[in-house]
């Protein structure tokens, strides 16, 4: 547990060592506050609040989704472009708590880069009606998403030496994952109902967003994100014979 | 025909190009397994995704055939490929490919798994209903599992061959082997564990929910009741919605003085009751007021209750209208152009929800007054209130005078106006006011709506009167606000004797745009206007009139956005209606739409995009500092 903790809150502080990561936070910020001004909020017919707040959380996860594959990309080929994976290879750490370690300083990013929006619904509350579990539920939607894609760009970036392949191969993956709801329509059963249930966003992201806590959604996110996990351990621990 | 057509050359196409890069990559790996005497690993991938598309996207027919006959060849050619490696390997590079011949032999068991559950095996063997389904079932979920549990290994072996092209370290074999098996495990795990989340799942909804509370409006009817009510709730022990409602009636109750009496029943165990009340179910609230009931129905389901139960207050005080009050007549004036609740064109001229939300829950019939049922010889005696409402034609001079005996009987009037509609001098002299000509703009309270200048006479206002219509508006001014889409000014005359208060007033800087151009120019001052004011004729049994500049506001559009909007229509013509009591607040737990005008759009705009990143930029610049010191 301690190798994991060293790991995540080394690669966390990483994150903020200099300016960028705050400039990054600010212009994602922006833009996730053009969007809701835009869609939520801009001119044209007037939403009830909850729908707002979805419409928020829509918008989160798009940004939350992205972050997590722009971050996740350099967190194992930048170390192996480097040569710095020798330390960890050669570490009392486990490929599994190496992974998961990243995971973790990933997963802290995200979170405080979604909660750093929270003004965005939290303006909704002036005039219209929300309650504080539908955010709460949300946002716990929001950060089961982004930890599977997290877990997938983890993998990618166990796969590839340059932080450009891996990160393509994540957007590839989680594109995938996002659109093979439409499989769904053109396999018969019961692939097609593994298809509908394997889309990362329509089944299980939605109801987050419309304020609905239900088990099959987070242990959907959780059994991706271990299976990644998982995944990208197996990888480092193959390496380490080559 | 021609769709027809250009479907099959469409997939005919497809398929060619699909088959020609099968072919191409095929010819790569083979060529890269005799050579180099590297695994057939994704060969075998290869033929498993043309089986895949085969047996699953392809349907019946040639092209399934077709692609499921390429699939198995390419798999068994692979097999054969990774024989002929082995034989020409020695060591442990030998061993290797013994694995993955094992693991690909695991694959073909999976495989026939599969193949043991299709039509024609399954025909042959004569299976009924119920076997057939656990045979497919069965066999159907574990091929998948087999296969996986043979293609990893197999991956994994042949990533070992790729990166020890001649001597194998001792282990890394036997590891590779365990990974692939683990990995496979781990995902075939995936499957039942989420399919049991599935079919067990649970789900709660936490979006906003509340039971109303009592309102201002509510406690004033049942605080003023001359006999007592009787509120009977038809609800089995231990009922959610029964609990929802409780805490309602019993806040009602209180608020009676003790001319509310709240019983709380099972149907099925007071049947005579029931029957009198003329009561069949549960989930019925019935209101008795001496021999005269009302009921309205609560679903028993909590779920489907929930949206009933944030309008309670509503329906118990329309219910208690109906109850208390009996019905009365408003005289709606048609035959010159009114906006209408029959409106089609026009949608800021219809006004149904005005009669639907407004005029209904009071107990308000409304009745069509034109010159077929005397509009131009006296207004019936049954008439409450009269409306005009923005008429775009001239009323005919016996119309103006009945109206005028109207307001000097005592009469009462809504008259609303409209830049464009017919200003009804006559009339307004004789209650002793003024209108204007063209529409009130603003530079920046307005709603916007078309986009550009135009939108500069979509007036919103919070600016009241202290006349007692408007009280409650003008107690939540901060956050409620009017939106008048062109709006005339009306204002006293200054020579009536009338009594004229002013209800709403534009922000300052206002100007009359009487030359359309949306642009303040020469002759248009700019200052604070009156838009709507209420009007009392001498002595205490004189008229009562409300003018209001724009019907606009009474739109169907308005008043279901705008809270603001509602209670102006309503508070006002409960005053017409001399039932003051029945003004104020009326509870509701129901969602709102958020409305805003073009000055705060730019300010939530400014906040989202520029203030807030900016703050965590500077904070984030200030802790990168710090700690650079620090350090």
């Amino acid at each position: 547990m301690n190798n994991i903790a060293l790991i995540a809150r080394r690669d966390f502080a990483s994150y903020f060592n200099g300016y960028a990561m705050w400039i990054i936070f600010a212009g994602l910020l922006g833009l996730e506050g053009l969007f809701f001004a835009v869609r939520a909020l801009g001119p044209g017919a007037a939403m009830y609040s909850n729908e707002i707040v979805a419409e928020y959380f829509y918008v989160c996860w798009g940004h939350g989704v992205a972050a997590s594959v722009l971050l996740s990309m350099r967190a194992i080929a930048e170390e192996r472009r480097d040569g710095t994976d020798v330390l960890l290879t050669t570490s009392t750490a486990t490929d599994g708590q190496v992974v998961v370690g990243k995971w973790l300083a990933i997963m802290g990013v995200l979170t405080l880069f979604t909660l750093l929006s929270a003004y965005l619904p939290a303006l909704v509350l002036v005039h219209g009606k929300v309650s504080l579990a539908h955010l709460a539920v949300g946002y716990l939607g929001v950060i089961a998403a982004v930890g599977a894609t997290s877990a997938i760009g983890i993998f990618g970036s166990s796969l590839f030496r340059f932080q450009l392949a891996a990160g393509l191969f994540t957007a590839i993956l989680v594109v995938a994952l996002v659109i093979v709801w439409i499989l769904a329509d053109i396999t018969e059963a019961p692939f097609s109902e593994v298809m509908a249930y394997a889309a990362i966003y329509n089944q299980h992201y939605e109801p987050f967003r419309e304020g609905r806590l239900n088990i099959s959604g987070l242990v959907y996110y959780a059994s991706l994100t271990s299976v990644f996990l998982m995944l990208a351990a197996r990888v480092l621990e193959g390496r380490r014979w080559d | 025909m021609f769709e027809i057509v250009t479907n099959s050359l469409l997939y005919l196409t497809l398929s060619v190009i699909i088959g020609l890069g099968l072919v191409v990559t095929l010819f790569v790996l083979v060529r890269d397994v005799l050579l180099r005497m590297s695994g057939s690993g994704l060969i075998l991938l290869l033929g498993l995704a043309a089986l895949f598309v085969g047996e699953r996207w392809m349907g019946e027919g040639t092209a399934r055939m077709a692609f499921s006959g390429l699939g198995v060849l390419v798999l068994l050619g692979s097999i054969g490929l990774r024989g002929f490696a082995m034989g020409r390997s020695e060591g442990e590079r030998r061993t290797a490919h013994q694995r993955g011949l094992v693991f690909s032999g695991l694959v073909v068991v999976g495989l026939a798994l599969y193949g043991i559950t299709l039509e024609s095996v399954t025909g042959a063997l004569g299976f009924g209903e119920e076997a057939l389904s656990r045979w497919t079932v069965t066999w159907q979920c574990l091929s998948p599992i087999v296969v996986l549990l043979g293609v990893l290994p197999v991956l994994g072996v042949d990533r070992v061959l790729a990166a020890h092209p001649r001597a194998i370290p001792r282990g890394a074999l036997r590891r590779a082997v365990e990974n692939g098996l683990g990995s496979a495990l781990a995902i075939s795990l995936l499957f039942p564990v989420n399919y049991l989340a599935n079919t067990h799942d649970k789900t709660w909804d936490l979006a906003y929910f509340r039971t109303t509370a009592v309102g201002e409006s509510t406690k004033s009817i049942v605080g003023s009741l001359a006999e007592p009510v009787t509120v009977t709730l038809f609800y089995p022990a231990g009922n959610d919605t029964r609990k929802e409602l409780e805490p309602y009636f019993t806040d009602l109750q209180n608020a009676s003085g003790g001319q509310i009496d709240v019983r709380v029943v099972d149907q099925a165990l007071e049947p005579a009751l029931a029957e009198e009340l003329g009561v069949r179910d549960n989930g019925t609230i019935a209101f008795t007021q001496g021999e005269i009931h009302e009921k309205f129905k609560l679903d028993t389901d909590i779920e489907r209750a929930k949206r009933d139960l944030k309008t309670l207050d509503e329906e118990v005080r329309k219910t208690l209208i109906k109850l208390t009050r009996g019905q009365r007549t408003i005289y709606w004036m048609v035959g010159h152009g009114e906006a209408s609740t029959k409106e089609k064109e026009d949608q800021l001229r219809k006004l149904s929800v005005f009669k639907r939300g407004i005029l209904d829950p009071e107990n308000l019939k409304l009745v069509e007054f034109g010159i077929t049922n005397g509009s131009a010889d006296k207004v019936p005696d049954d008439a409450s209130v009269v409306v005009l409402a923005a008429p775009e034609k001239e009323l005919l001079p016996e119309e103006i005078d009945v109206l005028k005996a109207w307001l000097d009987g005592g009469g009462k009037l809504l008259l609303l106006s409209d830049p464009g509609s017919d200003k009804l001098t006559a009339l307004t002299d004789h209650i002793g006011v003024e209108v204007g000509d063209g529409p009130l703009a603003h530079m920046q309270a307005f709603v916007p709506i078309v986009g550009g200048k135009a939108d500069r006479v979509n007036l919103a206002s919070n600016k009241f009167g202290s006349h007692e219509s408007v009280k409650l508006l003008s107690r939540n001014s901060s956050q409620m606000g009017v939106v008048m889409p062109t709006v005339r000014w009306v204002r006293k005359k200054a020579d009536t004797k009338n009594r004229v208060s002013t209800l709403m007033r534009s922000f300052p800087d206002t100007w009359s745009d009487d030359d359309g151009d949306f642009e303040a120019g020469e002759g248009e001052e700019k200052k604070v206007f009156e838009v709507a004011v209420a009007v009392s004729g001498e002595g205490e049994d004189g008229f009562k009139a409300i003018v209001v500049g724009d019907v606009n506001l009474y739109s169907d559009v308005l008043l279901q956005r705008s809270q603001g909007n509602a209670l102006f229509a309503r508070d006002t013509l409960l005053w017409l209606l001399d039932d003051p009591d029945a003004a104020g607040d009326i509870e509701s737990e129901e969602d709102v739409k958020v409305v805003h005008t073009r000055e705060e759009d730019l300010a939530w705009f400014a906040m989202t995009v520029l203030g807030m990143p900016l703050l965590i930029l500077g904070f984030g610049i200030i802790l990168v500092r710090v700690r650079g010191r620090n350090r």
